[in-house]
């Protein structure tokens, strides 16, 4: 991914999707699986710290506990065990977040966006260092 | 004879618009290099999509859906990528008279979505058809294509068309943009192969390993939404592959209109020149035959 384009890069415990019938917990190792991803927001939590250093464009993102949140929109889920892929087609009016990659086996998620059009969001409980 | 007072607003008159022309080259040059990363960026993203239809296609027959399923004696659309502005050479008249050339005497049996004012002008112009048109910013999110996404999504439930193509300009390179057109819709293996190669994309290599899927909710339903999903990518790239296009081609043609203004600019200085010259001259030999006469005398 080229640095403009990547959202997010760091170990990840457990991703939470939204899909058609409602939000879906991924954790590594899951059953090959594609699904129809809705509207909503997709909750994951970094493995660890450092893994919050790794946001690229924090406007994008909000920090719910553990959680990170990213607001997504219809789009494909596709997960094999190994790795995670998720192709959102736009986001929200405000929130436009185009493509998830995550491979467990290499403890890493990828978050890529496509459009540069991100609204800048206040961001509550900030926990990480800011770059 | 002309003037020198004529020959020197002329080149005022070239001095400033050579300063406009410069001006719309330097804009376009900074699109153009932001345009070229971000569809090189959804190229990448493309790609790993075509990866996963392929992986779900050796599972289930993603296109066989009553999505797709089509009234043959039905309209047929055509999406047509022009630009909103001109100053970019040949690139519109090349695209509209591709369309032209395919459905120039069938005008009752076409609709048209027009994508930038251009296309639009022309088509209203001829008496076409346009039941949707839009104009796109410079910098094209996928945002502003949701309506035609909408409307397309739509018109495709109701099975209003039995056949939909779009005409764009592929960007190959700065120099090149060739005009591409395709079959959107109805969609199958084939359409899919012929556009990756008409965009020149590789095709996809099967570096997973093979599991067999979960679909979910239903298989019915993953197909028609996976189906939509396709066609709103493919478009997407090629609006982006359009908008590059437009401002390389733009830049191109201010390039060379800026060189031929230097050249003009030259010219009428020499002209110039030569007229003061000439003035001094006869106001000089004017002086002396007069001196002559007066001396003669």
């Amino acid at each position: 991914m080229t640095p403009t384009t990547l959202l997010y890069e760091g170990k990840v415990e457990k991703v939470e999707i939204p899909t058609l019938e409602g939000p879906i917990g991924v954790l590594p190792h899951h059953a090959p699986l594609s699904s129809i991803v809705s509207k909503g927001k997709l909750r994951f939590i970094p493995k660890e710290k450092e893994g919050q250093d790794r946001i690229l464009d924090a406007a994008a993102f909000l920090f719910e506990n553990d959680y990170t949140v990213l607001e997504v929109a219809e789009g494909i889920l596709y997960v094999d065990g190994e790795e995670l892929l998720m192709f959102v087609r736009y986001g929200n009016e405000e929130e436009k977040a185009e493509k998830i990659t995550s491979s467990f086996d290499q403890a890493h998620l990828e978050i890529a966006k496509l459009t540069q059009s991100l609204k800048i969001r206040k961001i509550k409980n900030v926990g990480f260092k800011k770059k | 004879m002309v003037t020198t007072k004529y020959l020197r607003s002329k080149i005022k008159t070239t001095k400033s618009l050579q300063k406009i022309i410069s001006a719309l080259e330097f804009s376009s040059t900074s699109k153009l290099q932001r345009l070229k990363n971000q569809t090189l960026y959804f190229k990448e993203f493309f790609y790993e999509f075509l990866y996963v239809v392929e992986y779900v296609q050796k599972q289930i027959d993603i296109f066989d859906t009553s999505f797709q399923e089509v009234d043959t004696t039905k309209k047929r659309l055509l999406v047509v990528i022009t630009s909103d502005k001109g100053l970019c050479g040949g690139l519109n008249t090349n695209i509209l008279k591709r369309v032209v050339h395919s459905y120039g005497t069938r005008k009752e049996m076409v609709d048209i979505i027009a994508i930038g004012k251009k296309g639009k002008e022309f088509f209203q112009r001829n008496g076409r058809n346009v039941v949707a048109s839009l104009s796109l910013r410079d910098k094209v999110s996928s945002g502003e294509l949701v309506e035609l996404y909408e409307y397309l999504r739509k018109a495709l439930d109701q099975k209003q068309y039995s056949r939909v193509k779009v005409y764009f300009n592929f960007f190959k390179n700065t120099l090149l943009q060739v005009p591409v057109r395709f079959h959107l819709f109805p969609m199958n293996q084939e359409t899919l192969d012929e556009f990756v190669k008409e965009v020149e994309m590789k095709s996809p290599l099967n570096r997973r390993r093979y599991h067999e899927l979960m679909i979910e909710p239903d298989v019915e339903t993953y197909k028609q939404h996976m189906v939509q999903n396709i066609l709103e990518n493919m478009i997407y790239y090629t609006v982006l592959n359009a908008k590059t296009s437009e401002h390389a081609a733009r830049m191109l043609a201010m390039k060379s209109s800026k060189d031929n203004c230097v050249e003009l600019e030259a010219q009428l200085r020499r002209a110039y020149n030569k007229t003061r010259q000439g003035k001094i001259t006869q106001e000089i030999s004017e002086i002396v035959g007069t001196k002559l006469a007066l001396e003669g005398k």
